[in-house]
Formats: structure tokens, sequence, C-alpha cells
């Protein structure tokens, strides 16, 4: 009996305990997304928050957006994120948040605390996507109204995640990929940048480029190809996007070829002191278009088409190797496997990598396979 | 007398050395060797044996449960001299595995409440598992290793689906060797934790089972820690995933299902705060049983309310901050472990190795009263 | 309960006095003592009279009307005395001396099938009272009684309680006689014993128990008896009065008995070595030892095809951790881990959380007391009204206080899915237990969120660990684990893998079936 008594009082104490409904729901604000921007030498955190809304109502009001973006300025990002309170009547929950949006600037001076703070904090997870906004301002991209999603932070998660599907051209970086690249030696981080386009009087969100980082300091910015070349480049299995390859009967013609599979195989060879990056690249995709009339889906042409989206895909990515070397950054993980294949040898030359690294040779070997041509299996050849 | 079945001492003591070490032990172990942590604790294997076969070989010789045994072969003065000794280590263990949860919750889930709450709430629990008796206590724990052993598991098998570099396995390219032996030791003072058979393995129906579950409860051991800080590092990477203070909750953190599933930090936590009461719980029974030994008392469950109010003190004094309680989990909770948990039993193993094999097995502990 | 009263009030009732007292050679010495005794009672019925040749024998006739048949007195004891001496037995009338008169009125002349002999007054009454009838005849110091119990009593019914899809439909009624014979009829061996004994100082009730010889462990059996003997009581006019008597452990929510109106489920469990009490003047029979998990197997998963009676169970359990915490984890969740909803959710949520006045707490607590409330109304309602209540209670006050802003959509919808999955439970009892235990949970959530449902349940395992129903561990066989058995209880093992019983302590004969011929295999 004492026992159960015991177990009464404890529980009526706590309930007396002040402070302990504070989080309630009512309280608090969803942060969907957070940029980080420098303004005065100060730092400046803005907070795109969700507007809580029934879900009959959002239909009607969609004149007005369903989001407010407010900014605070601090000398430090906790001190900038916790002003808010002095504006915005409820907590803000920052674990909603799913894209950091971090301003080209400051970028390019260097983000070190801004993933000190983040790995730090419980609430930021680390899945969400990092992206960088380019000639605008982390606050405009937040206020940029993106049609058919009522937020812009879902806009462009769900924008990373569409393209890499139909396009292929961007690869989306979370947190904890950003992190992990950027403390590691080796290996460096490279960022997806998003911008307002104009069109027609409105604004328009819009991935244009990535950029590219050493450590935690963008140092330079890859261009679609490039960064379509750094998507084949990355080791592992992609699944997804299309590309355009000059047709093998008449250069001036395209097809386009839709990549099913990219599979790379990256490894380090070390040879006398020299390394020798050895890339394999084993792709298969389907027929999508051709913009001429030109009997190309034969069976004789197939080898051709097959070679000439090789050199094509091969082109994408000495391109981008080719930037990479020139910005002196080892984006695609060369470093690590200088590492894998032989960790005494890394331990040497760990130091100077990174003027190592624009002379260390690669060799590439790219196979592509056709495997469908959908609906039709010729080629139209009008009343011949 | 106490009856356990064979079930009930495995999950007694997996649940004792596991519930802390499932999230610190993956931690030393990438602070010292990164990418190369599994390793050494895959190695810890081979101490794990030979503490275990140490263990047993007491246990065999012994007629008596734990705190009386220290009489039995110390004979009747030092044994409680030692025994006295053992108190105090089992009440500081206590207030250290309560520490350690309360800071990892401060951390982690409710920032704002005072950490006095949790440790009260905690010490109701057990206070009141201590009263119903150990025979309640393994009923308990058996529920606790059958949820938390699973639930571990699917943990592990998530991390391995979300985005991994199995390249970061490394073999052998950070083996330093002063790092691995520290990294093995370290991980070995955990499994001395064992050492708790001598009490519990009087208790079985047939004492000889106890090596059996012993090793069970090794395997387990290494196969779940091995896999968390596999994961961890596949995930991570070494370098990265020895700047999170707790690895193991990092991969939980990132494991994502379907995008519906997301947060499942809660659910981990939860169960491990069973685990974690299942831990406290039993170090403070067996402070409690050291106690009725040594100062000769009838029964034990009447220091439980007491001595609440000396674990919930000490753990609130023990450290200021976090990097204190880091000094304490890397140099003193292991270095006090080695003593009172290797070096003890070492003597009795020694004591007891030309002594001949008892002959009436549990008769006597039939006397003692629990 | 007014029934129940007092130990001392007994003493003031004066026919008392003769109650001991044996039955005298005079009927009517006899007769008025029996009047006294059984003053005031108008149903009670004296039919004195007189036979043989020469009206030398006086005899009186007693019983309780409407406890009999009377048509059955009519031909088995009267005519024979009144008519049939005098035409069978003429030239053996002299036999019929006063010495030798009732032994053969007992042997030779009484029709009855079930005849009894009694010595005292109480007997007599005691007897009277079961329905049967006694013969007192002037010159003997015994009485005889008559078996001709038969009276107006509720016919065997489906049981309303535990509906069931499958398998037998009959129920227990409150005529003890009849559920025995239900149950005697499912079991036909010798080994099945049904031992009787009367408890309640003036109810005088027949409680039987039910066990089968060999099967149920004698320690248990010897166990239930003590301490159904124990128990002085002046009434027992249901099982669940003497379940509170026998239990281990009585300050407890937890129910340590089953009850259940079903005689097949009584036969399942007597099958599984457990032992049944049935009480007279009550259709719900006890099933004990239980455990917890028990509380959760319906009977029907034995009846149904295995798989799909695996997945119902599934069901069940998930039905069993919703009507346990659903609202309690709600409340955590949108007062303290607002992170583990998606964001689609968190966004819907809290807009419909705007403008409520309470904190989640108040609000889940108001809506589970508005629903506890008219689940009790419900039960006690007039059929015809019932309805009608509950659909202005769910409708109406539901939809009202959602448009007036007192509670939010999802917490009713939270509320209503615990309710629902609370009816899934396939032991009432057991669903009690979570209807009780979810308001501690809501409170602890409150309070500490997710932590404090953790230390909830931490403590509801405590509770449940130290409970046991007569030496059967309350959570076995999860703790103390037993594999075999876990897996009758996670799903449902197929008859045949079936070949143990659980064990109970104290059982000898654990095997129920030989099992099947591995070569010829029944996976095959």
């Amino acid at each position: 009996m004492f026992q159960k008594k015991l177990g009464l009082l404890v529980f009526i104490l706590l309930f007396l305990l002040p402070g302990c409904q504070i989080r309630d729901i009512s309280h608090t604000a969803a942060v969907l997304s957070i940029g980080i921007d420098e303004e005065n030498e100060q730092i400046k955190i803005s907070a795109q928050v969700a507007k809580p809304s029934a879900p009959e109502e959002s239909g009607s009001s969609s004149s007005e957006p369903q989001f407010i973006v407010i900014s605070e300025t601090g000398k430090s990002m906790v001190e900038a994120a916790r002003k808010m309170s002095l504006t915005l009547p409820r907590i803000p929950l920052w674990t909603y948040t799913n894209t950091i949006i971090v301003s080209e600037d400051l970028a390019k001076k260097d983000i070190s605390f801004l993933i000190d703070t983040i790995a730090r904090n419980p609430n930021i997870r680390k899945n969400s996507f990092l992206i960088i906004a380019r000639k605008t301002s982390p606050e405009e991209i937040m206020q940029a109204k993106s049609p058919l999603e009522p937020f812009p932070a879902q806009a462009i998660v769900n924008i990373l995640q569409m393209q890499e599907k139909t396009l292929g051209i961007y690869t989306a970086v979370s947190l904890g990929d950003f992190i992990k690249k950027a403390s590691t030696m080796g290996i460096e981080p490279v960022v997806p940048q998003f911008t307002i386009i104009n069109k027609k009087g409105k604004g328009l969100l819009s991935l244009e480029g990535s950029a590219v980082f050493l450590g935690t300091k963008m140092v330079g910015s890859f261009t679609e190809e490039e960064s379509q070349g750094y998507r084949f480049l990355l080791p592992g299995l992609k699944r997804g996007g299309i590309i355009n390859v000059p047709s093998p009967l008449n250069p001036q013609n395209l097809m386009v070829i839709e990549l099913l599979n990219i599979q790379t195989k990256a490894k380090a060879e070390i040879k006398d002191g020299k390394i020798l990056i050895k890339l394999t690249i084993d792709s298969e995709g389907n027929f999508y278009e051709q913009n001429s009339t030109e009997n190309l889906l034969n069976i004789k042409q197939v080898d051709n088409i097959e070679k000439a989206t090789a050199e094509e895909l091969k082109r994408k990515m000495q391109k981008s190797i080719k930037k990479a070397k020139d910005l002196k950054c080892d984006v695609f993980g060369w470093g690590k496997l200088v590492e894998n294949s032989s960790p005494s040898f890394w331990k040497e030359i760990k130091k100077d990598w990174l003027e190592i690294f624009p002379s260390v040779k690669s060799e590439i070997k790219v196979s592509f396979k056709l495997r469908r041509t959908y609906l039709t299996d010729k080629s139209f050849v009008f009343r011949k | 007398m106490i009856r356990l079945s064979n079930f009930q001492v495995y999950s007694m003591l997996l649940i004792f050395s596991l519930a802390v070490a499932f999230l610190q032990v993956g931690k030393f172990a990438i602070d010292l060797l990164f990418n190369n942590a599994y390793l050494a604790v895959l190695a810890t294997a081979v101490p794990g044996i030979l503490i275990i076969f140490m263990l047993n070989h007491i246990l065999k010789k012994s007629t008596l449960p734990f705190p009386f045994i220290l009489g039995e072969h110390l004979g009747e003065k030092v044994g409680k001299v030692i025994g006295f000794l053992y108190i105090l280590i089992f009440l500081l263990l206590t207030s250290f595995s309560l520490r350690l949860f309360v800071d990892f919750i401060e951390t982690n889930v409710l920032p704002q409440t005072p950490i006095s709450i949790f440790l009260g709430l905690l010490l109701l629990c057990g206070y009141i598992a201590i009263k119903t008796g150990l025979e309640n206590f393994a009923r308990m724990c058996e529920i606790i290793v059958i949820l938390g052993v699973g639930f571990s598991f699917s943990i592990v098998f998530l991390g391995f689906f979300q985005n991994i570099d199995i390249k970061n396995l490394l073999p052998f390219a950070y083996m330093n060797w002063t790092s691995f032996m520290r990294a093995v030791f370290m991980l070995s003072t955990e499994i001395l934790k064992l050492a708790t058979i001598l009490f519990l393995g009087f208790f079985i129906p047939d004492k000889n089972d106890a090596l059996k579950i012993m090793i069970k409860v090794l395997f387990t051991y290494i196969i779940l820690i091995t896999a968390i800080t596999v994961a961890a590092i596949l995930i991570f990477g070494g370098t990265t995933a020895s700047l999170f203070t707790f690895p193991t909750f990092a991969v939980v953190r990132i494991i994502n299902i379907a995008d519906f599933l997301t947060n499942l930090d809660a659910i981990f936590i939860g169960l491990w705060i069973i685990g974690i009461f299942g831990t406290s719980t039993f170090l403070w029974f067996m402070f409690c049983i050291t106690t009725q030994y040594v100062f000769n008392l009838r029964d034990y469950r009447f220091i439980a309310a007491p001595s609440s109010l000396i674990i919930a003190v000490l753990a609130i004094k023990m450290a200021s901050n976090i990097l204190e309680i880091n000094i304490l989990i890397i140099y003193i909770i292991p270095f006090l472990l080695s003593i009172f948990f290797f070096l003890i039993p070492f003597l009795l193993f020694l004591i007891t190795l030309f002594k001949p094999y008892p002959e009436l097995d549990q008769e006597n502990c039939k006397n003692i009263n629990f | 309960m007014r029934y129940i009263s007092k130990k001392n009030s007994s003493a003031a009732l004066t026919p008392h006095d003769f109650i001991d007292d044996k039955v005298s050679f005079s009927v009517r010495e006899n007769s008025e003592k029996l009047k006294k005794i059984l003053e005031s009672c108008s149903d009670a019925v004296f039919r004195e009279f007189t036979f043989g040749t020469n009206d030398e024998h006086k005899a009186l006739v007693l019983y309780f009307d409407g406890l009999t048949d009377r048509k059955e007195i009519e031909e088995n004891i009267l005519k024979p005395l009144l008519l049939e001496i005098g035409m069978v037995n003429k030239p053996e009338i002299k036999i019929l001396n006063t010495s030798g008169v009732f032994s053969r009125i007992k042997n030779r002349i009484l029709a009855a099938a079930e005849v009894k002999t009694l010595n005292t007054l109480g007997e007599i009454v005691h007897h009277i009272s079961s329905g049967d009838t006694v013969l007192l005849i002037n010159g003997c110091d015994k009485a005889l009684s008559a078996g001709t119990r038969s009276w107006q009593s509720r016919a065997i019914q489906t049981p309303e309680n535990e509906v069931v899809i499958f398998g037998p439909k009959e129920g227990f009624c409150e005529t003890l006689r009849f559920n025995t014979a239900l149950l005697r009829r499912r079991i036909k061996t010798g080994n099945f014993k049904i031992e009787a004994m009367v408890l309640g100082r003036l109810t005088k009730t027949d409680v039987v128990l039910c066990y089968i010889k060999g099967v149920a462990p004698d320690s248990l059996v010897a166990e239930v008896k003590q301490r159904l003997n124990k128990i002085d009581i002046d009434g027992v006019l249901d099982s669940a009065i003497l379940e509170e008597f026998i239990v281990n452990e009585k300050n407890t929510i937890f129910s340590q008995v089953e009850h259940t109106e079903k005689p097949d489920r009584v036969a399942a469990n007597l099958l599984e070595g457990r032992i049944a009490v049935l009480v007279d003047g009550s259709p719900m029979a006890l099933i004990l030892p239980v455990s917890f998990p028990q509380f959760w197997l319906s009977p029907e998963d034995y009846y149904d095809n295995y798989i799909p009676a695996s997945l119902f169970r599934f069901l069940r359990f998930a039905a069993f951790w919703i009507s346990l915490l659903l609202p309690s984890l709600y409340v955590a969740v949108i007062t303290y881990h607002q992170e583990m909803i998606p964001t689609a959710l968190y966004l819907t949520i809290a807009a419909t959380r705007q403008g409520v006045p309470f904190p989640a707490f108040v609000e889940a607590v108001l809506l589970e007391i508005t629903f506890e409330l008219l689940r009790e109304a419900g039960l006690r309602l007039p059929r015809a009204v019932g309805p009608a209540v509950s659909i202005v209670g769910a409708l109406i006050i539901g939809d009202a206080a959602v448009r007036a802003g007192l509670v939010s959509t999802p917490m009713v919808v939270i509320v209503a899915a615990t309710g629902i999955a609370s009816f899934v439970t396939p032991a009432y009892n057991a669903g009690i237990i979570n209807r009780i235990a979810r308001f501690g949970f809501l409170f602890a959530s409150s309070v500490l969120g997710f932590l404090g449902i953790m230390i909830g349940l931490i403590l509801m395992l405590t509770r449940m660990a130290s409970l046991s129903s007569f030496g059967l561990p309350y959570l076995s066989p999860l703790a103390p684990f037993n594999r075999e058995q876990m897996t009758d209880v996670i799903v449902r093992r197929p008859w045949y893998k079936n070949i143990t019983r659980p064990f109970i302590e104290g059982m000898k004969n654990q095997r129920r079936q030989n099992p099947p011929d591995k070569d010829k295999g029944g996976s095959k």
C-alpha cells in the first residue's frame, strides 16, 4: 500500500510542476525551411513558418500564401534564431525543416560555423536538404511562389527529387551527406543551387547549377553539363535521366536516350607512387526520340548508337573532371579511393592531396546497352 | 529459495551488460579506431571467453551465491571487508547508470525538465521492482529482452537500408595497436559485468548450464554491438561518426522508412529507458543483497527506500557536466570494473583452482533467504 | 450489496431454534414445528392424509409450490400411497405395520427416481427449498425426500455477451444441473469430476468444482477446494462473489479468473488442465488459473482455419495496444514530440487544435469520460431508447463539440478508434483493465510525454509480473518465457501441432495427443 501512495504522491507532484505544458501543439509553429545569409557582418537567419490551416480552408484562400517568412540577425546562428521569439508568438519547431538554404556570398566565405551548429543541434534533422541560393538571397527563395505546391520548401524538395528521376542532372545532398563529405579528407561536397527566374513577370524557383565546395567553402560552380557528369561519376547505382546524343549517321541530328541504370565503379591504382583512377561505368537505357527521319533503328546501327551514347557520357564526365581539376577540388572522392586501396600511401600524401589531385590521371571505361525503343520499333521513314 | 529459468538468467545478464553498452561502447571504439572500430568489438570475444571460463570455474567450485562466495573462499572477515567495498561500487554504478540515462534524455528528448524528476521516477520503478522480489524482476527482464533485442536488431537492419558506403569499413586502415588494445580493454570491461553470474548462477535448475548461458550472452552482445558499430560506420564514416555524442542514436535518427516513419528516436528512447531501468534496478538489487550480507540483516527489501535517496544525491553530484561524465566513462568506470569485476574474481579463481569440487551443491544456498 | 448481511444479524431468527431438532415419531409434532419454521412462507404446502386399509397411517407431504413438479408428486408419491397400496398389496397389508412401513414405502412404494432418508428438520427444510418433496409418516423418526425438482427456468440460449460466428452457440443458464449436463455431454469420461459443495449460510447455494482427474493438477484441485471451503458468508448469488474470495491478490484491477457463459469454452479449458467453478443461479462459470495473455485469445480462434485465426489474433493484439495507449500516445505526441508526426499531419492537427480552449490532456479526458458515460448508459438503457441515445451521443455531441470548438476533430477520431478497439477484447473483464489503465497512461503522457508512458508501462509490467493466479504466473507464457506455449499465443497453432497442454504447476500429464507420424507428416 505504501508504494502505491508514494507513486500517487509523485504523480500529483509532477502534475503541479510549472512549465510542463509549454510545448503543446497549439503553442508551436513549424519551420519548413531555414535560410542563412549575411547582413552587415552579422548572420541573418530566415525561417519559413507554415500557417496551420484546416484542410477545407486551404483550397479557398489560395491567393494568400500559406506561410510567412521571418528574418532576424544576430552575431551567432542560435542568437539570430532565438531572436525570432521577439516577433513570433509561438515556439518555432525546427524539426520540420526539410531544406536549408545558404546564400552564395556566405558560402563563398566559409560555412564551418553552420556545420557545427547543425550537427550539434538535436532539433535539425540531418536528412534535410542543403541548397545554395544563387544570385539571390535565401529569403527571396523562401518567398517565391511555386506553382501547385503551397510551400516553397516542399517545392524545392520535390524538384530536387523529381528532376533526378526524369532529367537526371543534379544530385541532391542532405545535411548529413554534406557534413560527412565536408569533414572527411579526400572527398568534397557538391550542393545544388536554386535561383529565381522570371517568367511572365512571375518569379519562379528553378534549379540552376551546383556549387562546388572545398571543405566548407564554396570555390566554384558546375554548369548543367558538369553537374550531370558529376552525377555519372559518383560511385554507385543511379537511376533515371535523359541524354542528348548526336546521331551516329549524321552528327547534326540528335537522338534522345533515356538512361535507366548507371552503375559506376571506381578504383584507384597506385604504381610507383603514381595514382591512376579507373572508372568503369555500365549503363543501360531506352531509345526515346530522334529528330530526323534517318533509319537509325536497325540491328546494324545498335552498336553505333551504343558507342555514341557512351562517348557522350564520357564527354560529359571528362568535362566535369576537368572543371573539378581546375578548381582543385576533389568532389569525386578520389582521395578516398586512394585511401581504400592503400591506407599507408594515403597517409603520406594526405597533406598535399589538393595539390596532387589536378595531376591525377583517370581512365574511364563507359559501356552503354540499348534495351528498348518503346511503342515503335523502327525509325519513321516517311513516304519512301 | 528463488528459482530462475535459464532464459531469465540470460535476459538479466544481457540487459545488465548490454543496455548501457549499446549506446556507449560503440562510441569508445569509434573514437579510438575510427573506421576499424568493429574489429575491436569482434576481438572482444577472446577476452570475453577467457572471462567466461574463469567465472564458470569459480561457479563450479563454490556452493554459495555471490556475496557469500567471498566469505566462503576468503574467510568470513576478509569477505565482509571486500563485501563492504562492493556495496560502495554497486551504489556508484547504480547512480552512474541512472545519471547516464538522465543525461541522454536531457540532451535528446526533454531538455527543460529537471533531472530530479527522471531520477525520482526511475527510482520509484526500481524500488517497486525490488520490493516485489527478484523473481518478478526476472520476469520483467525477459519481456524487456524479447522486446528490446528484437527492436535493436531491427534498427540495425533498417540502418543498413539507408545510404551506406561499404568502403567505409576499410580493413586495417586505422589499425593502431595501442588504440586497438585500449579499445578491446574498454569493451571487455563491459563484458566483465557477466561476473554477476556468480550470483545468478546459483538459482538456475542446473549450475552447469551457466557456461552455455554466458556464451550466449557474450555472442548476443558481440553481434549487436558489432552490428550497430558497423551501421554507424557505414552510414557516417569513421571520422564523422566519432563526432557524435551517441553514434547509435545518430543511426536511429537517420532511419527513414518510405518518408513516413521518419523519427523513430522516441520509440528507441522508450525501449532504452526500459533497458536502463533493468540495469539500474539490477545493480541496486545487488547493492541491497550485499548490504544484507555484510551487516547480517534478515531482509534486504527495506534497504531499498533509504538507499534511493543516497543514489539520487550521488547521481546528481557525481559529475557537473557531460565532459566529466565522459571522463567517468572512459577512465574511472572501466578502472573500477576491472578491479571489482575482474581482479577479485581472478583472486577467487586462483584460490578455487586448488580446491576440490564441492560435494553438496545446491543444498547450501537453500538456507539463504533472499 | 444489501443481501449480504453482517454475521450477528442471523441470531434474531427464532424458527431456527428447531432447525437442528431430530424428526420425532409424531407427525403432528413435526408438522407443528415445521409450520413454525416455515411461518409466513405462503408457498409452503402441507398435505396431511392417511393411508392403509384402515387409515391407520397418518402422513404428511411437504413441498414448496413452484419448485416442484406437482404432477410428479401426485403420480409418484400420493397415488401409490393412497390407491395402489390397496390394489397391489392386498395380501400383504398386514405387513404394513408401524415398524416396517418406512423401509417398505421407501423401497417398494414410492415411485420417484431419487429418494433419500432425512433425519433432522433442518435437512427437511433444505430439501424442500431445493424443490424436493418430503414425506413424513407417523411413527417413524425419519423423513423421506423424493426428488421432484422442477421449476421454470430460462432455456438454454446463445450467450449474449460472447457472440461467436464459428463453433457451438449454447450458453449456460441459471440452473446448475443443466449447466453440468452441458459439460458432461461434452466430456464423456468418468474422470470428469463434478464435486459439489454447499456455500452460503442462508442461501445454501450449490457450488460445483469441475475438473478432469489426471489432467488438472491434484494440488491445484485441493488448493481451490480449501479456499472455497474457507468461505463463510450468508449468501452466494453469483460466481463473481466467489472470485473475490479465492484469488491470490485482491487489491488489483487485473482479473485473475476468467468468466464465461460458454460450455465449450469451459470444456476446452478443462482439457487444458484448468478448473471450473459453477454456481447455482449463475450462468457464469469461473475458470482458473488464468494468465493475462489468455484473455486475448478468443475461443473462436480454435474453430476457424488457423491462418485467418492467427491473423485475427494479430489484429486483436493490435487492438489491445490501441485501446490501451492510443489516446496517451496522441497526447504525448502533440504535447511533447511533435517531430514524430509527418509535416502535413502536423499542419492539419495544428490547424484543428487552433482555438480549442483546453490542453490536449483535458480534451482527451473529457472525451474519454463522455465515451465511458455513453457506454455505461447504453448498457442500462431500455432497448427502445438505446439507439436514440447512441445517435445523440455519438453524432450530435461529437459533431456539436467539434463545431463549437470545444474539442478538436483528430481527438474525436482518436477516442472513437480507441473505443472501437476496446470492443475487440474477447474477455469482458480484460477490457475493463484497459479502460481503467488508459486514464493512467493519459495522465502520465500529459506529464512526461513518451517517457511517462514508458514509466507507466514499467509500473504496469511490474505489477503484472508480481501477480499469480493459483500459482500460475500472470504473464506466463511470456514471462516466465516458454517458447512452445508462446507460439500458441502469438499465432493460433494448427491443431495437429498442439501436442502439449500449457503447463500449470503440478501438472503431470502434459501430452494431449501423440505427435503425428514423421514419415506420414501432416505437412505433406
